[in-house]
């Protein structure tokens, strides 16, 4: 937190607003759990061959736990997404409170549009000092291919998975050769999301210089009006044109809230910071 | 009648005392515990049990029909006496003992080489089946390694192992004999011989490449006339070098339980000796990483392919037969049908050759790994330098 935030905490009784709601968070906290889970007990088969690979193995229980904990952990994925594809539909139905199409390319959807492309383009200009940091709304860029990347990994490697989990049955309609493509795809896909959520996510999200050393909206929901300011400018300049901004009010994160989140948000890091290592020792090995 | 009782008495005062040593005559010395020699000065006993001799197998012999030299000893008899030989009598395991190993005359290290006394014993020499004979079946290896399993030993003579005693008791047939005491399982001669012993190497020995599996065969017949028929059974018949024999795949004198979870996850280590490449791509399988793993119910090479049955692709019984198949993947996978047996176990997507799909498959995920960790590697990189920047002005 900079020197900057802290003066206006402790002047001024700063301003809170509610960003991700009850719902939102426990899918996040969901994905957490069911993702360490599945990288913890499936990249050990990924890398059978080194030692790490046999003792992670050892004190998970022996392969046929870390097996059990998998699939226990594929079925949250496969619950997440489900709940996740009902509050979509709820929101496209229900919550929703501009046209379709407009909606659909607009600020409030996850559907990339070319502001997106402009941004990705303005962004680097500006890590280059050529321009400008882009306004961001309330998805960014980088928020919205970490989103499809979760649509796009959970359909790649939660159907591949289910392809390995019941071979027998799949086979009934289609050849055995799927299972080649399959173990292919849903380990390379594995390596991928693992690889992404670990280094480059976490960075975006929580440890580049702004944020660092977690940024605990994810966690607490409520993000203060500074950041919003800063980090959103779009988004807040459009809910205070419309009159919204004020039905969006919440009370400040509580110490307990933000104890937990630094606790959860910590415990995610140090899991993923092993498996990174994990991973790369391996990868390397196997190169070599 | 007293003149004929003198008789005989008479006749002791003629004949010179004692022209032979008997029996009774040598125990009036040897019968005393104390009675030692001074050899190099080392104290050996001289003391030999009566009742023990009296037990053994040469219980009813005289000492003389042994000890030779001795018998035209009056009273005492020269220190030193000749070895005795045993083959006088037993020339068969003699002549037997004269082309072994054991042999001075065949033994390249002429050092430590044992005598009949080193493994039968002397004065107490019990016949072989009774128990406590030092080459009934339960004291074989006991026997043996008296030397075998010395390191001094060993050292003196090159290519001999003093791990074959541990090793053995590790094993099935020593745990077998030894734990469970059972005397039908394997000892040393059952596979080595015992007086005719050869090493390895020579073509005559029982272990040798072209008898061992006839070694093992006296009690695994079943699996020998299997291994017969099998790809390696005809390819050893013909004199191929790469053939595998028994000890192959299941090891010489630490003979582990196939059954094991030991033995079935570590059968590709066996195989992959001569299958190199069919190894490396099982291993890559979800097959061969879950048994990487120590997981010993997923399929390794002999679940698909048979063990001392192993048949080539083309032969109607193999079990990797087209026609087969289905029975093959059904063991484990229940309700498996002719499209399960689609699945390529052995795939490499390295190959593109063999399995283009697989590999540009392989090499699409390679791009889109690269190319997303390329990007978002120096959008990182770019952006974690400017933002560091940003803070630094922010508080100057």
């Amino acid at each position: 937190m900079s020197e900057h935030t802290q003066v206006a905490n402790t002047e001024a009784e700063e301003r809170w607003y509610m960003r991700f709601v009850y719902y939102h968070r426990f899918l996040h906290a969901l994905i957490i759990t069911s993702f360490l889970g599945l990288v913890f007990t499936g990249m050990p088969l990924k890398f059978s061959e080194t030692g790490w690979a046999q003792t992670m193995a050892h004190y998970m229980g022996g392969i046929q736990t870390a097996g059990f904990i998998h699939r226990v952990c594929g079925v949250i994925t496969f619950l997440y997404f489900f709940l996740h594809i009902f509050y979509a539909l709820y929101y496209v139905i229900k919550l929703r409170d501009e046209p379709f199409f407009k909606w659909l390319f607009g600020p409030n959807s996850m559907v990339p549009w070319i502001k997106d492309l402009e941004d990705v383009v303005g962004h680097l200009r500006w890590f280059l000092g050529k321009g400008e940091r882009p306004k961001f709304d309330r998805y960014t860029y980088w928020e919205k291919f970490d989103y499809f990347a979760v649509f796009w990994g959970v359909g790649i490697i939660g159907i591949s998975g289910l392809f390995l989990w019941f071979p027998v049955f799949f086979s009934k309609f289609l050849p055995g050769w799927v299972f080649n493509v399959a173990i292919i795809l849903h380990s390379d896909e594995a390596l991928l999301a693992a690889g992404f959520i670990f280094t480059i996510h976490f960075f975006n999200t929580h440890l580049r210089p702004e944020k660092f050393p977690l940024d605990d909206v994810i966690f607490t929901g409520r993000i203060s009006e500074e950041e919003l300011m800063h980090e959103r400018p779009l988004e807040y300049e459009r809910l205070v044109q419309k009159g919204k901004l004020e039905s969006l009010r919440t009370t400040p994160p509580t110490k307990t809230l933000k104890l937990w989140s630094r606790i959860v948000g910590f415990t995610a890091y140090g899991f993923g910071l092993v498996m990174i290592i994990f991973i790369v020792y391996s990868a390397l090995r196997e190169i070599h | 009648m007293r003149q004929i009782l003198f008789i005989p008495l008479i006749f002791l005062l003629i004949v010179p005392p004692a022209a032979a040593l008997t029996t009774s005559d040598c125990y009036d010395c040897h019968s005393d515990e104390d009675l030692t020699k001074s050899v190099a000065g080392a104290e050996i006993s001289l003391f030999v049990d009566e009742n023990v001799f009296g037990q053994s197998i040469h219980g009813d012999m005289d000492c003389t029909d042994c000890h030779e030299d001795v018998a035209d000893a009056e009273d005492e008899h020269e220190e030193i006496l000749e070895p005795v030989q045993c083959g006088n009598c037993h020339d068969d395991p003699m002549d037997a003992m004269g082309v072994g190993i054991h042999s001075p005359d065949v033994a390249q290290v002429k050092t430590d080489l044992p005598t009949c006394a080193h493994c039968h014993g002397k004065h107490d020499i019990l016949p072989v089946e009774n128990v406590r004979s030092t080459i009934y079946d339960l004291k074989v290896p006991n026997t043996c390694c008296q030397c075998h399993a010395s390191e001094e030993v060993a050292s003196r003579h090159p290519g001999i192992s003093s791990d074959v005693c541990s090793e053995y008791e590790a094993g099935m047939h020593g745990i077998v004999l030894i734990k469970s005491g059972m005397i039908f399982s394997a000892v040393c001669n059952d596979c080595h011989g015992s007086h005719d012993i050869l090493p390895a190497d020579n073509p005559s020995s029982k272990v040798s490449r072209t008898n061992i599996n006839d070694t093992c065969g006296t009690c695994h017949a079943g699996i020998v006339q299997t291994y017969n028929s099998s790809i390696h059974g005809k390819l050893l018949a013909e004199g191929k070098e790469e053939a595998p024999t028994c000890p192959s795949c299941h090891g010489n004198h630490r003979v582990d339980r196939a059954m094991d979870d030991q033995f079935q996850v570590s059968v590709t280590d066996r195989c992959s000796g001569c299958h190199h490449e069919e190894s490396d791509t099982f291993r890559d399988s979800y097959h061969g990483q879950v048994t990487g793993m120590g997981y010993a119910q997923a399929a390794q090479c002999s679940d698909c392919h048979g063990a001392h049955n192993i048949l080539s692709k083309e032969d109607p019984l193999s079990k990797i037969h087209p026609a087969n198949l289905v029975e093959t993947c059904a063991a484990c996978h229940p309700g498996a049908g002719v499209n399960f047996t689609m699945y390529i176990p052995h795939a490499d997507y390295h190959d593109a050759e063999r399995y283009p799909y697989l590999y540009y498959l392989y090499l699409a995920m390679v791009i889109l790994l690269s190319g997303v960790f390329t990007f978002f590697g120096i959008h990182t990189l770019l952006w974690f330098i400017r933002a560091q920047k940003e803070e630094k002005n922010k508080r100057a």
